[in-house]
């Protein structure tokens, strides 16, 4: 009885259905659903939220902001405190944020650089550190020995 | 594949927590056949709710006080609608499996995208931060801009800490859930067929949804969302359709709150919508003057919040230094006038609702009818861009740039007033229809 009736009802409004389905489509394709299902199915949020950064024009993994490779030394690293960050593109901002904590302690042990340049190489001085990460030496991660 | 049950999970818990409390004196009948009470229902318990998170945040109790105190009214609300809440009706039903689905089609996409905008990682994820780190607000002075109000991220700190997943976008689904229950609330107006609403809910999320709008942490979706509760309880006192007066006054002075709490801009907004409630709605004088009343009572209580737990009250951001009259004159100029309009121009007609829109604002002029009862409308869309003009013609920053980062936010937080222009001359053509083919 309540098929009957679904498939009349279905019948009546044919043209309006078709819309409604249409309309579903649309939202899926813009929204990318099964893409993302897919996405969020094999990959970790942060191995998202670091992919997602790199098509960011302000950011990239190891460029301008940089939030990929802090992503990733969050993710891989152990350290105290929240490591002290050097951006050697200095128009950039440097995502503190990533490190999820407020008020804190910068560490005194623990270096990040990014975008290294070697032109500005006088501002560091490697053999005061030991390389923990190198990522294509423009981005480090490294400790006080 | 466990965060994908996870994602469900928090959306069944958003769907079973905002429909605890019967505010809208539902009863079964009306759960099967009136499709606004139940949507009615969602967006009251998310004033009130949201009302009781932001005053508890007042007493200057950390984020876990707060969600203990949370449950316990959940848990008051519980016992007191449980014979309600047992009615399968309540969730077994066509909108309910909507909404679950368009929830659900949102949630996955912030769920991938996850990428924070300039302005919430600059300024709003700071206070995120200080909630779910265990701080109060007395520790918001340590933040980037503390005259920024922090009811947004307070409610996405709360949200991410009260979830199975454990990472920060749980408390940005909450963003999600409340835009679709409001533009749902909103279409709910439209007095057609419930398929037909459906298609309708689908056009303005289709025309409305972009991501780093809406989802990265701004809170332009706050103000979008609450200015669609007040504006349907503004038609409902329109056009006659409250059954308790002082009950839906109460909920807009509540949710006025929440828009004073939202942003800075907030402000502007709610007195776009208390202009025309004062000079074109018959409501009785004396509810008049309460809602004004408290929504400036209200007022009060933010700046005394500010200056007690001494948040920056000044607006010395960027772009206003200059308030003195020959400055303000020195900035008035006929070729800053037409750059912000070619701006607003452009935004405006990106958006099919928008050019929709205007197109009804000029054929709704011809219909004497139609604008005598949506001349408050008409208000606050003069309002609304007057309100834009002003805000960009005063900037001491470059004009330019301001209008390219900013106007088409500005422009998508008053949209609502538009999608509710559509629907009331829909409504009205709808019914010009019936008597014709009479």
């Amino acid at each position: 009885m309540i098929k009957k009736k679904l498939i009349k009802s279905i019948n009546a409004n044919i043209f309006v259905y078709l819309i409604f389905i249409l309309l579903i489509a649309i939202l899926f394709k813009n929204n990318k659903t099964f893409y993302s299902i897919y996405k969020i199915s094999v990959s970790n949020y942060n191995e998202r939220i670091s992919k997602n950064y790199e098509n960011i024009f302000y950011s990239g993994f190891c460029r301008n902001q940089s939030h990929g490779y802090l992503i990733y030394i969050k993710e891989n690293f152990k350290y105290e405190h929240v490591p002290d960050i050097i951006n050697f593109d200095l128009d950039k901002k440097i995502p503190h944020w990533v490190f999820g904590k407020i008020n804190y302690k910068k560490s005194n042990k623990y270096l990040i650089l990014l975008n290294y340049n070697k032109q500005k190489k006088n501002l560091i001085n490697f053999s005061n550190y030991k390389i923990i990460d190198n990522y294509k030496d423009s981005c480090y991660f490294l400790q006080k020995k | 594949m466990i965060e994908l049950i996870n994602i469900i999970s928090q959306l069944l818990i958003f769907i079973l927590i905002f429909s605890i409390g019967n505010f809208s004196g539902l009863k079964k009948n009306y759960l099967v056949e009136n499709y606004s009470n139940l949507y009615e229902n969602y967006s009251y318990n998310i004033i009130i709710q949201l009302n009781l998170i932001l005053f508890l945040s007042f007493l200057n109790i950390n984020l876990e006080t707060i969600i203990y105190v949370y449950l316990i009214f959940i848990f008051f609300l519980l016992i007191y609608n449980f014979h309600f809440l047992l009615l399968k009706e309540n969730y077994l039903n066509h909108h309910i499996y909507f909404l679950f689905f368009i929830c659900l089609v949102i949630f996955l996409d912030i769920s991938f995208n996850l990428t924070l905008s300039w302005d919430t990682e600059k300024f709003w994820y700071q206070k995120t931060l200080n909630f779910y780190n265990g701080y109060t607000i007395d520790n918001l002075t340590n933040t980037n801009r503390s005259y920024n109000p922090h009811f947004g991220d307070l409610v996405w700190a709360l949200f991410w800490k009260f979830s199975l997943i454990a990472e920060e976008y749980s408390g940005r689904l909450f963003y999600g859930f409340f835009y679709v229950i409001s533009i749902s609330l909103l279409i709910s107006n439209l007095k057609t067929k419930v398929l037909y609403k459906f298609i309708f809910v689908l056009l303005i999320i289709i025309a409305t949804y972009d991501y780093r709008i809406l989802f990265s942490g701004n809170k332009e979706i706050l103000i979008f969302s609450i200015l669609c509760l007040l504006l349907h309880s503004l038609n409902k006192f329109n056009f006659n359709k409250v059954k308790d007066t002082n009950k839906e006054i109460i909920f807009f002075i509540l949710a006025a709150n929440l828009l004073l709490w939202s942003k800075q801009v907030g402000f502007v907004y709610l007195i776009s919508l208390l202009i025309p409630l004062v000079l074109f709605f018959k409501i009785n004088k004396n509810k008049k003057f309460i809602i004004i009343i408290f929504s400036i009572l209200f007022y009060l209580i933010k700046l005394f919040v500010y200056k007690f737990y001494n948040f920056d009250l000044n607006l010395k951001s960027c772009c206003y230094n200059d308030f003195t009259i020959q400055g303000i004159i020195s900035k008035i100029s006929f070729d800053r006038f037409l750059l912000i309009l070619s701006y607003l121009a452009f935004y405006l007609f990106q958006n099919f609702i928008f050019i929709i829109g205007l197109i009804i604002l000029m054929l709704g002029i011809k219909n004497k009818k139609f604008l005598l009862k949506n001349l408050y409308l008409y208000l606050m869309i003069f309002l609304n861009f007057s309100f834009i003009i002003t805000i960009y013609i005063l900037t001491d920053a470059d004009l330019d740039t301001m209008l390219r980062t900013g106007i088409e936010r500005l422009v998508f937080m008053f949209m609502p007033v538009f999608i509710i222009l559509i629907v009331n001359y829909i409504n009205y053509f709808d019914k010009r229809l019936i008597k014709l083919s009479k």
